[in-house]
């Protein structure tokens, strides 16, 4: 699933802008990672009430100190699909990203489990 | 001086051509004497049978392959800056990309965890839009860093940021 979502970002940028790196398209994953963790954490706490400390201070401010944790994520998922990426790019082949079926299949995985944590993390104060 | 000439020595007697230090590169094309470079402006110099044919050759050093040289040299060098720009472009745009993309993950973490507002929704749908939608180049970059700027100053101003101003 994850290598199905970096090949399809690895494609689109290389369409939009000609990069040919596996940079941007394994930091996307790791976001759409994050996505799937926030909505597994949400449902767990729409079930069981269990929620994990928060970070205190205003928006910027914990948006600030949560940066390099999430540069440590990008470097882990950089790595992790640096020496897979020919692998993962080899396996879809030339077959086009942009088909009704691949869009619909990256909404479903990546933006759908992002809107249902929302929708339930809209009632936490 | 001899008129017709095609490139005169400076006053060190040596004719310089920029990206071209390679007197070596000697085609004589005077009558067969024996050729003494030499540094100096000396008038035994200038009275050389080689300045005689200085169209062609000024001090044993032909005008005509060093000319060309120092083109490819101009052409070499354009083409490594050419390159060079291009790849600035490229890195610029990726740096874009993934501070677009770390903007989003960062918005959805502290949503989802402090619970989630509509300046959350707004601050997602700006940074997609900007990674996303908006092309690379000039224009995306400007109006990405437009953006930033004014949120900072607004942030340094009052504590909150343009999307928790309008939408919150």
């Amino acid at each position: 699933m994850y290598n199905f979502i970096f090949w399809f970002f690895y494609r689109f940028f290389e369409w939009r802008d000609g990069d040919r790196s596996p940079l941007v398209a394994a930091v996307v994953t790791a976001v759409v990672v994050l996505f799937h963790l926030g909505f597994l954490y949400a449902l767990i706490r729409e079930c069981t009430g269990f929620s994990f400390p928060r970070i205190a201070g205003s928006y910027s401010h914990r948006k600030a100190v949560m940066v390099p944790f999430m540069i440590i994520w990008f470097v882990i998922s950089y790595l992790y699909f640096k020496s897979r990426s020919s692998r993962i790019i080899e396996k879809y082949g030339d077959q086009k990203f942009g088909t009704f079926r691949n869009i619909a299949f990256v909404i479903v995985i990546a933006v759908l489990p992002l809107l249902v944590a929302i929708l339930l993390s809209r009632k936490v104060e | 001086m001899d008129k017709g000439r095609f490139v005169e020595p400076s006053s060190s007697g040596q004719v310089h051509t920029p990206g071209t230090h390679k007197p070596s590169t000697t085609t004589p094309t005077a009558e067969s004497e024996p050729q003494t470079q030499t540094t100096t402006n000396s008038p035994a110099t200038n009275k050389s049978p080689l300045l005689d044919n200085a169209n062609t050759a000024v001090n044993g050093a032909s005008v005509v392959p060093s000319t060309i040289a120092m083109g490819t040299e101009v052409i070499k060098k354009s083409a490594t800056y050419t390159d060079d720009i291009a790849r600035i472009g490229q890195t610029a745009t990726r740096a874009s990309r993934i501070l677009g993309v770390g903007a989003i993950g960062l918005t959805a973490v502290d949503g989802l965890s402090n619970g989630w507002k509509n300046h959350h929704t707004a601050d997602a749908a700006i940074g997609a839009a900007q990674t996303f939608l908006l092309g690379s180049g000039p224009v995306g970059w400007g109006v990405s860093l437009g953006f930033f700027v004014t949120d900072l100053l607004v942030k340094a101003y009052s504590g909150k940021s343009i999307t928790e101003h309008i939408f919150d």
